[in-house]
């Protein structure tokens, strides 16, 4: 094929070498940059579950129970509490609320599993039962 | 009156659905000798169709002649309610969706049967066998519409704006309240919730053809590539109707549920997200099993999951099993769904299974890295991303059903597991269709991808430079332009080679290369889509800026994001079924006046909580997303959040959609075209 041979040797060298320049110049700007400075009481409010209602978090929901507890984690953040004391803290002062974020337990491990084996299971299946050895000289290509 | 028009054509359409799944099955069984089948299947089809529409007509009527005599008019729609919400409260709520359901499902049915019979095509068994799955599941639908969710019971004692009791007799002594109480408030805020759950039915609904083929072939015991020619164009149609309808949903919850964002992973969202990557992933393999014969006990697999999640998302959210903002509805509905749900799964795969032995022994893959590797690697992708969805949607019910314990499974979680899933399956957008069929050699691939590398990793660096260095967005948008530069590579290099023996130009070609594989460009473009969509998701989720819950007296300023708000006062209107605050908030940038938004809090007589709508100033970079949580004459208290790149992410859904319209059209044209015999060989993608 004409745009693979009619290629100079000088672009087939160039080419890698932008790659790389431009990789590299990606990987230094985003391993150095300042990390992404977001609100804590925002960051601990969007893993709890707003109790009066059902998919949003307290730092999403409208509803002015969130708002309240909103206002209970900007507290103790100026109280100097850790995120773990705080999160602990919100779950004993406001018994129906929950974590939105499911934490790694015995009753949890089959969730955290599940997706996992499938995975798994499927990168078995693609390698061992529907991949068979190429018989020597049948290497053709169809573009 | 009406009652008893829409009791008879309801037991019409379940009699008739009844007669086309014995009918139809007849025809299938005994192809040569089906002539009376065939014609009691037509009229049986004809019977169905029409009955559903009329069903669909008596409650659309019944709403705007405000017949209160029906209970579901009673308890779901008022005088008051506006246009077009009015017509939209025929499938506000349960009884009424499933009405919608069963006329959707008998257009497909009728559908079928033209494309079935259409331009003198030979009457096929596969055919009359899919339109009698199609009638089964119909006796089903219309089987909930005369027993748990019957639409026209009448209302046989009546409160002052509702309906107490009532009878599913249409004779029964008829009394209705003066008024209702009118649809859910969150339903009646804006256009797009009229149109947005039609379309979502016709993507949901659609998948039931391609279920109903699969089911056909395998009891006929007709593997091959007539079933999954019929199955990959009914799920490119339903696939476009779904990609519509989620994105539209997604930009609904952004206009009027007022906490700033369009996608909580909350169980309805993922009921719809969950057959639309699997559907995704049939539309995938079934290439392959056309291509190259393979694959086709995974297809088979795939439509079968993809109808059954359709029923476990239905059931999920019409059940009331998982409470959210739009599972409004508690019923009898939800075992007689959870059992439908069974009978499809255990009948369907027993039914597979029983027939392994005659789908055909797949070729095996010379290699992995190929086109068929690659779109392996996609379904691979896309069926864990729809495992992970289900589990987490599923696990919470689950472990509270068997062991009593509650855990909360949210957003956090599905974030984490979803956003490597995306990524991975963007690079292998971008990487499949640079690779060949049967074997990938390196030198081929590499020709085909160093240059929409080179530009996908300057596109990369331009952002860091100019925009923003914040992980997640620059990698997604190295990632979205590869996959638009790979596509735009090999358009131009098609389009080069099929000018060189014309000696023309290259650029006047492209027209003809695109409309030459419809199919592969459509699906290209779709890829386009997605690829937007991903910036978009990106730098909503990172470069947004908050401002949570601010108290604002009249005349009080605010510095936000660049921006200065300005709370200029409150105004209130009623109507007569709500009362409306709005706060005005006029927004300032750099010393000038650029707009005035009005987040508003509605107090609808039906509703304890006010409905909160967002005031939202568009702009090209970004959107600025006010609500108030609490409006009165002293002070409002707003919150705040930009939103970048937001339109975007509408474009990119609606693209997404778009190319799979493209490709079905592009496909019709050329089966019509390849029965000619001159007809050329398709250049190969």
């Amino acid at each position: 094929m004409a745009e693979r041979t009619g290629r100079r040797s000088l672009l087939r060298w160039a080419s890698p070498l932008v790659i790389l320049a431009l990789a590299a110049f990606v990987a230094v700007s985003l391993t150095t940059a300042d990390p992404v400075d977001q609100d804590r009481a925002e960051r601990i409010g969007k893993q709890v579950r707003c109790p009066a209602c059902e998919a949003e978090s307290i730092a999403e929901s409208p509803s002015s129970y969130a708002a309240d507890m909103m206002g209970y984690v900007r507290e103790m953040i100026t109280e100097g509490l850790s995120d773990q004391q705080i999160l602990d803290r919100i779950m004993a002062a406001y018994p129906h609320s929950q974590m939105l974020d499911p934490p790694f337990q015995t009753r949890t491990a089959l969730l955290w599993a599940l997706p996992a084996i499938a995975l798994v299971t499927g990168l078995l299946l693609a390698f061992y039962r529907l991949r068979k050895p190429i018989p020597p000289g049948s290497m053709e290509e169809s573009p | 009156m009406l009652s008893f028009a829409g009791t008879l054509a309801v037991w019409t359409a379940l009699v008739a659905a009844g007669w086309l799944a014995v009918a139809g099955w007849r025809a299938a069984r005994d192809p040569l000798a089906a002539s009376p089948s065939i014609v009691a299947l037509r009229r049986s089809l004809l019977v169905m169709v029409l009955a559903a529409l009329a069903a669909m007509a008596v409650l659309e009527a019944a709403l705007l002649a405000n017949d209160f005599t029906v209970s579901y008019v009673a308890n779901h729609h008022s005088r008051h309610t506006p246009f077009p919400f009015n017509i939209a409260t025929a499938w506000a709520a349960l009884e009424g969706s499933i009405v919608l359901w069963g006329l959707v499902l008998a257009a497909y049915a009728y559908a079928v049967w033209r494309r079935a019979t259409a331009g003198g095509a030979e009457p096929d068994s596969l055919d009359w066998g899919a339109l009698a799955v199609i009638g089964a599941v119909g006796v089903f639908f219309f089987g909930l519409m005369v027993t748990v969710a019957n639409p026209f019971e009448v209302c046989t004692e009546a409160a002052a704006r509702s309906c107490t009791a009532s009878s599913a007799f249409p004779l029964s002594r008829a009394v209705g309240p003066p008024d209702g109480l009118g649809p859910n408030p969150l339903l009646q805020n804006h256009l797009l919730m009229a149109i947005h759950p039609p379309l979502l039915y016709l993507g949901y609904v659609g998948l039931t053809v391609p279920f109903a083929y699969g089911i056909s072939a395998l009891a006929l015991r007709r593997s091959g590539p007539a079933w999954l020619r019929r199955s990959g164009l009914w799920t490119r149609v339903a696939w476009v109707f779904l990609t519509a309808g989620i994105t539209l949903g997604a930009w609904w919850a952004y206009e009027v549920l007022g906490w700033g964002g369009y996608w909580a992973w909350d169980p309805v969202e993922n009921a719809s997200f969950m057959p639309w990557l699997v559907a995704t992933a049939f539309l995938h393999s079934s290439l392959v099993q056309e291509r190259r014969g393979m694959l086709e006990a995974w297809n088979f697999v795939l439509v079968i999951g993809a109808f059954s999640l359709t029923i476990l998302g239905t059931f999920l959210t019409r059940s009331g099993v998982i409470a959210s903002v739009h599972s409004f509805t508690q019923s009898a509905i939800g075992p007689a769904l959870l059992g439908f749900l069974v009978v499809v799964t255990v009948g369907s795969f027993a039914l597979f299974a029983s027939r392994s032995q005659q789908i055909s022994s797949p070729p095996r893959l010379e290699s992995l890295s190929s086109r068929e590797g690659g779109f392996l690697l996609n379904n691979l992708l896309l069926t864990v991303y729809a495992m992970v969805v289900l589990t987490g949607t599923l696990y919470p019910l689950a472990l509270e059903a068997f062991t009593g314990s509650e855990v909360g499974v949210g957003r956090p979680f599905f974030d984490r597991m979803a956003v490597p899933i995306s990524f991975a399956l963007l690079l292998a957008m971008g990487i499949g269709p640079a690779l060949p069929w049967r074997v990938a050699r390196a030198g081929v691939v590499w020709s085909r991808v160093h240059l929409p590398l080179q530009v996908a990793l300057a596109a990369g660096v331009l952002v860091i430079i100019t925009a923003t260095r914040v992980g997640y967005v620059v990698i997604a948008v190295i990632a979205g332009s590869w996959v638009v530069a790979v596509a735009a590579g090999r358009l131009w290099s098609q389009a080069r080679r099929a000018a060189r023996p014309k000696r023309a130009n290259a650029w006047s070609m492209i027209p003809r290369v695109i409309k030459s594989d419809r199919g592969f460009w459509g699906g290209q473009l779709a890829h386009a889509g997605v690829a937007l969509a991903a910036v978009a998701i990106a730098c909503t989720a990172n470069l947004s800026q908050t401002l949570d819950r601010v108290e604002m007296a009249p005349g009080d300023r605010v510095e936000f994001a660049g921006y200065e708000l300005v709370h200029t006062g409150v105004s209130t209107t009623r109507t007569p079924n709500r009362l409306k605050s709005s706060a005005h908030v006029e927004i300032w940038k750099n010393e000038r006046r650029v707009g005035l938004a009005e987040p508003a809090l509605s107090q609808f007589e039906t509703s304890a909580l006010p409905i909160a709508t967002p005031g939202i100033h568009h702009t090209l970079t970004q959107d600025l997303y006010l609500s108030v949580t609490r409006i009165d004459e002293e002070a409002i208290t707003l919150r705040a959040a930009t939103a970048p790149l937001q339109w975007v992410l509408w474009l990119g859904g609606l693209t997404c959609a778009a190319g799979g319209l493209y490709a079905l059209v592009g496909r019709r044209r050329r089966r019509s075209a390849s029965v000619r015999p001159t007809d050329r060989a398709r250049p190969r993608g």
